[in-house]
């Protein structure tokens, strides 16, 4: 509501001109103007301050090994030539790009990043995409931006980063998924995972097989406490001593061989028990180069607001190590942490970035909480329409 | 009333459909409520208008339409209060009911299907296999469900994926439990 000025001043006037009756004084607008102000104290050494802006929310997509946008799109080409991916498929997971598909209105700067201004909100959102190790890591200590991780869980392990996949045409995918980067990383500064499971992991033989990469099996001899098992993919009542001398994994351990280590039984049939612990990633043996200083979650000073990990199960698997064991907890506006229920795929990172573009409320400068439960309901009714099984929470 | 959705329409609206165009499927679902639910909507009006001199007539009709009644008897009993309430309470919660036993009765017929369910279509890589499912699975899994109402939706789905992960045996040993007792292990 605007002053009628004019009738204001003469109201004035005639008080001041002695007329008895009591001018009618407008009444008090709440908000005069729709800006953020903030008013320095008398004598402070400072100014006051009308903030007009929009906030600037920046949301770092992290991309694992797999899913980098050329990797979809390179997969989805290679399916399409024996009818086994449609081309519609393209251009629709990508980040940044996919999400023009639901706003036109997103300025896509490049492959990698973009702007989104949701008027609704007052809030510019800012897209950046990651793909290694040490950028997730930074992201994660930068105070103030939300995080997203999209990518695979690694039976628990943690978010795994590696460069773009190599072709090879003798793979169902079209794409070389052996290699170190499924594990520790070719570079650990960069590449592998980035820990933060329970401290130990069963790992099927078969996923073995799959990625042949070099790994750290528990020694038998090992103290191992049912609690520090992942339990979501493995029985920790199946643990047994079994003997890797002589089998095609013996050249793939790390450390200098014992006699028995752990197996277990998996939901995909047997197999071994890793170390995986979030905290304390021992440096790798010679000639391996370490990272100066373990690249996992309990060496992260963790500063983003919002933690969104999509991947596979990750309430499962990540939850009580990031809320409980690492401390990253949640209070009015700081450590929001969001998770998947169940097997995931790569729509969940459009459908989650675009609900966050959604909301149709003022937002600026407030507690991101209603924002993000509000993504976090519609992500979810998107994915009941999808179909698809699994929810975030 | 016009009926401007005729099934031509709908199936061009639905061609035209991008993938994952979420805002335009909504914007068609709501465009198909709109004209589905106006009569039904209308009942429920009238039903809340306690003194309606033709509200027997109105209640007649809606016992005709069955489970198709419940919303308006829901959206009456929002504005009414006392004795009408209960009744319009009383009778959605009725054809509820009843829709409730003609999908357990269902459900319970496929307790003996043993056709295995094609694992979904995911697009994109996935490392963890989507568990295999039969027909009598999922009717359990639903059953259970149903008849465990209160449990939170995050236990039910944990509930779901051990259950899928389980071996055959297994599962056809809790449907069977359930077959013999009508309780759920």
């Amino acid at each position: 509501m605007g002053i009628n000025r004019e009738q204001r001043s003469t109201e004035l006037d005639n008080f001041g001109k002695g007329v008895l009756f009591a001018p009618v004084l407008p009444k008090p607008i709440l908000k005069p103007l729709d800006v953020h102000v903030a008013r320095a104290a008398a004598n402070a050494l400072k100014v006051n301050v009308v903030n007009t802006n929009f906030e600037i929310r920046e949301l770092v997509v992290a991309q694992g090994l797999q899913f980098h946008n050329n990797d979809m799109e390179r997969r989805i080409r290679f399916l399409a030539q024996s009818g086994r991916a449609s081309l519609a498929g393209l251009n629709q997971l990508t980040i940044p790009r996919s999400l023009a598909n639901d706003f036109p209105d997103i300025v896509i700067q490049d492959d990698n990043n973009a702007v989104f201004i949701s008027d609704a909100q007052r809030v510019e959102f800012r897209i950046r995409v990651i793909n290694t190790k040490d950028a997730f890591k930074t992201a994660l200590e930068t105070p103030g931006i939300h995080v997203i991780y999209g990518g695979h869980a690694r039976w628990g392990r943690g978010p795994c980063f590696g460069p773009e996949l190599p072709v090879n045409l003798l793979d169902k995918d079209g794409q070389d998924i052996t290699g170190d980067d499924w594990e520790m990383g070719t570079d650990p500064v960069k590449f592998g995972i980035f820990r933060m499971g329970h401290p130990f992991v069963g790992v099927p033989f078969k996923e073995l097989d799959d990625h042949t990469y070099r790994m750290r099996p528990v020694p038998a001899s090992q103290k191992v406490n049912p609690a520090d098992i992942d339990k979501s993919l493995t029985n920790p009542s199946s643990l047994r001593p079994i003997d890797l001398r002589g089998t095609r994994f013996e050249s793939r351990i790390l450390d200098p061989i014992v006699d028995a280590y752990f197996g277990c039984t998996t939901i995909e049939g047997p197999g071994l028990l890793l170390f995986a612990d979030f905290q304390n990633t021992p440096p790798l043996p010679p000639p391996f180069l370490s990272p100066p200083q373990p690249m996992d979650l309990g060496a992260t000073n963790i500063q983003c607001r919002c933690f969104s990990v999509l991947a596979c199960e990750t309430f499962d698997h990540f939850h009580s190590i990031l809320r409980k064991r690492k401390g990253f907890t949640r209070t009015e506006t700081e450590g929001f942490a969001y998770f998947t229920t169940d097997l995931s795929d790569p729509r969940l990172g459009r459908a989650y970035i675009g609900s966050l573009f959604e909301f149709p409320e003022r937002n600026d400068f407030k507690s991101w909480f209603p924002s993000l439960e509000f993504a976090v309901k519609r992500t979810n009714q998107k994915l009941a329409a999808l179909p698809a099984k699994y929810r975030m929470v | 009333m016009e009926n401007l959705l005729t099934p031509e329409a709908i199936r061009e609206r639905l061609s035209s459909l991008r993938e994952m165009d979420f805002a335009g499927a909504e914007k068609l679902a709501m465009d198909i409520a709109k004209y589905a639910r106006v009569p039904l909507w209308a009942f429920g009006r009238l039903l809340q208008w306690p003194g309606y001199p033709d509200r027997s007539k109105a209640e007649f009709v809606l016992k005709l339409l069955g489970e198709l009644s419940i919303l308006p008897w829901l959206a009456a009993s929002t504005k009414l209060g006392g004795e009408p309430r209960i009744q319009s309470l009383s009778e959605a919660f009725r054809l509820y009911q009843e829709l409730d036993r003609r999908v357990i009765e269902k459900l319970r017929g496929m307790l003996k299907e043993q056709t295995p369910l094609p694992p979904p279509d995911v697009p994109g890589p996935i490392e963890v296999p989507v568990p295999v499912t039969r027909e009598c699975d999922e009717a359990y899994l639903l059953l259970r469900h149903l008849h465990r109402p209160d449990e939170a939706e995050a236990d039910d789905r944990r509930n779901r994926l051990s259950f899928a992960r389980l071996g055959e045996d297994d599962r056809d040993r809790f449907i069977r439990h359930y077959l013999d007792t009508g309780e759920f292990q």
